[in-house]
């Protein structure tokens, strides 16, 4: 980012028709530098990034590589290549939405993907709501395997974490009025993590939003897109202040059913029944949302999608958030309105039993008979 | 926000500091760190002085300026960024709207809203304007201007324009949509307001039925970008209104004092005027 501001810096001085030479200059010399990138890998195939595994929190550590590809607005994507982690050239006009996924490692050492087919639909239908072109399912899911197995050290030893992998759709070209950009830009990169929240695996204690609004009918809360996220902020970071770990949003108009929290689904388990709130274009249709819901369906519970009203969540027996980042994650209580309502955690909740076949896909220790899991080396 | 070439060859401003409030006010918004007043108001400054040669002649358009700020630091979770860039980039711009000065045809659109009670709607922010690209397209490949929005939550009241606030006309009444935390406080609508009354009009920041619509004489928009532009007509479940457009209207009236503020060649009581030197 330096890079990109010192030459912005430089560029200040010029108008919009320059910076736009200048702009198509850079790209240029990029991609001639990319090129001459295509080195001999510089690491043993069993060697370990210089990471503390045991202390592994939800920061960024950025990995080696990272994977660049650029479409014009009329053309295709077509050709990406293996860059070094790096500042990006960036127009100041760009807007983006990404996915998240991960890379685990089994215990003999082979590195799974999990379902990243579905991360590279949603990202088209997300693109297609905000007029971006996007990759293909074929060309997401490559970019996302040679991203993955490029930088095989930056694993996690297995059990300690997993390689989070970020894929990110922008719009990059030069752009002053309202509309599409005239460029777009394909990245993925990746950072080993461990737990997303501070508490580590202890339950969650969330707040239920009633001022800040996630998404509305009609909007965009169904695309994993930025602008989701950073009109939270405020919402989430003063539910922080005040203790607790994430917020639940409600819908806009009744302000009265459950949507999801700040980065991830909702669960509600009531007896045998599990409920969580329907995807009508406002929540986040979650990956693992829809694994989850799978498993729990397997195993006997009753899997309801509905919508869920506040008062059915301060009444369950347990309540469960997903996400790729989260994984599946207990909630210990939940506050609405000063009132407090606790939920069963621990060894035996129907939340540890979903976990344990999810996680156990994931890494390889349960059979994967549904195809999930995508085996990298 | 712009910069024009007077007759007399002065480089003016048009109330900056209000930009500089707004993106303070914004930023606040979204959880990010801002420029103080003055450290805009300097950006906005050198980059204007820089680009001198840019700016237009006079009667011939004006430099458009983007001040632009964006978290630029390393973060990897929902959080907010550990560094931020403000960036002021130029641009000479004319008209806003490939209409020219012709007056617009405006689409009321009922699915896509543009912000929501609770969201970030009055803030400059980009989150209010990639959601809406697809109501726009939608509306420009059936030949309309633009689209103007209506509250989320009750779909009966009208907000704004996808870059402009708007306005309506009957009699000696102005009405515009109030700005509750939906819609963007925009400086020339502040402006606007403020010739209006002077004028002896009476100005009503409200809520305004969409219903309102039929019964307008005149309707114009107003942004940095669009100026204070006549509408021509507006479109809302396959009804098509039409207003009175053309010389002797309110509409003119109020923007040849606006623009005349803005060149120079009326005086600024008001000292909305900087002169960038």
């Amino acid at each position: 980012m330096f890079k990109a501001i010192s030459s912005l810096r430089k560029s200040l001085v010029l108008p919009l028709h320059s910076n736009i030479r200048t702009l198509q200059t850079f790209s240029k010399n990029d991609a001639q530098a990319a090129s001459a990138l295509r080195e001999k890998p510089l690491y043993q195939d069993d060697e370990y990034a210089d990471v503390d595994w045991d202390n592994l929190g939800f920061g960024l550590t950025p990995a080696d590589y990272m994977y660049v590809m650029k479409c014009s607005k009329d053309g295709e994507f077509t050709q990406g290549e293996l860059s070094r982690f790096g500042n990006i050239q960036l127009s100041p006009s760009a807007g983006a939405i990404y996915e998240g996924t991960k890379a685990y490692r089994k215990e003999n050492g082979k590195l799974h993907l999990f379902r990243p087919d579905h991360n590279a639909v949603r990202m088209q239908l997300g693109a297609e709501r905000m007029l971006m072109p996007s990759p293909s399912v074929h060309q997401f899911v490559d970019a996302v395997k040679q991203t993955a197995f490029a930088n095989k050290r930056w694993v996690p030893p297995s059990g300690k974490g997993s390689l989070y992998i970020r894929p990110l759709l922008m719009g990059s070209g030069p752009v002053l009025g309202l509309g599409p950009s005239p460029e777009y830009t394909f990245i993925v990169y990746a950072s080993p993590v461990g737990n997303y929240f501070k508490e580590g695996i202890a339950a969650l204690n969330l707040y239920v939003e009633e001022e800040y609004v996630r998404a509305a009918p009609g909007g965009a809360g169904g695309v994993k897109s930025i602008t989701n996220y950073a009109p939270v902020l405020k919402a989430l970071s003063r539910a922080k202040s005040r203790g607790f770990s994430d917020v639940l949003y409600l819908d806009s108009v009744k302000k009265k059913y459950l949507e999801e929290a700040s980065s991830c689904n909702v669960f509600v388990i009531k007896g045998r029944t599990i409920s969580t709130p329907a995807t009508n274009g406002t929540i986040l249709e979650g990956i693992t949302r829809k694994s989850v819901m799978e498993i729990a369906s397997d195993q006997g519970y009753e899997v309801v999608e509905k919508a869920v009203h506040v008062d059915e969540v301060m009444d369950a027996d347990e309540v469960f958030c997903t996400g790729t980042a989260v994984g599946v994650a207990p909630v210990g209580t939940i506050t609405y309105q000063d009132k407090r309502v606790e939920y069963e955690t621990g060894d035996e909740s129907v939340c540890q039993k979903l976990r344990s076949v999810l996680v156990g896909i994931q890494t390889g220790s349960i059979e994967d008979t549904k195809g999930w899991v995508t085996c990298i080396n | 926000m712009k910069a024009y070439r007077g007759e007399d060859g002065r480089v003016l401003m048009f109330r900056p500091e209000l930009n500089a409030m707004r993106m303070k006010n914004g930023a606040e918004r979204m959880c990010m760190h801002s420029p103080s007043v003055q450290q805009f108001m300097e950006g906005v400054k050198q980059t204007v002085l820089a680009n001198k040669r840019w700016v237009p002649p006079p009667r011939k358009g004006s430099l458009y300026l983007r001040p632009l700020l964006f978290g630029s630091g390393a973060s990897l979770g929902v959080s907010a960024a550990s560094e931020y860039t403000f960036v002021v980039f130029g641009s000479p711009v004319q008209n806003y709207f490939k209409e020219g000065t012709a007056a617009l045809n405006l689409y009321v659109e009922e699915v896509v809203p543009r912000a929501y009670i609770g969201g970030t709607g009055a803030v400059k922010a980009i989150s209010n304007y990639g959601p809406v690209l697809d109501a726009m397209r939608r509306a420009k490949a059936r030949g309309f201007s633009d689209v103007l929005y209506l509250d989320a939550e009750t779909k009966k009241n009208i907000e704004e324009v996808s870059a402009a606030n708007i306005f309506l006309v009957k009699g000696n009444t102005i009405v515009t949509p109030a700005t509750n935390g939906t819609i963007l406080r925009g400086i020339i609508r502040e402006s606007v307001i403020e010739i209006a009354l002077d004028l002896g009009y009476k100005v009503e920041e409200r809520v305004v039925p969409v219903e309102e619509l039929k019964e307008a004489e005149e309707v114009f928009c107003t942004g940095t970008a669009a100026g204070i532009a006549s509408v021509g007509s507006i479109t809302f479940q396959n009804i098509r209104t039409e207003y009175k457009v053309g010389d002797g209207l309110v509409t003119q009236q109020l923007r040849s004092i606006l623009v005349g503020i803005q060149t120079g060649s009326i005086q600024d009581t008001k000292h909305w005027i900087l002169e960038i030197d």
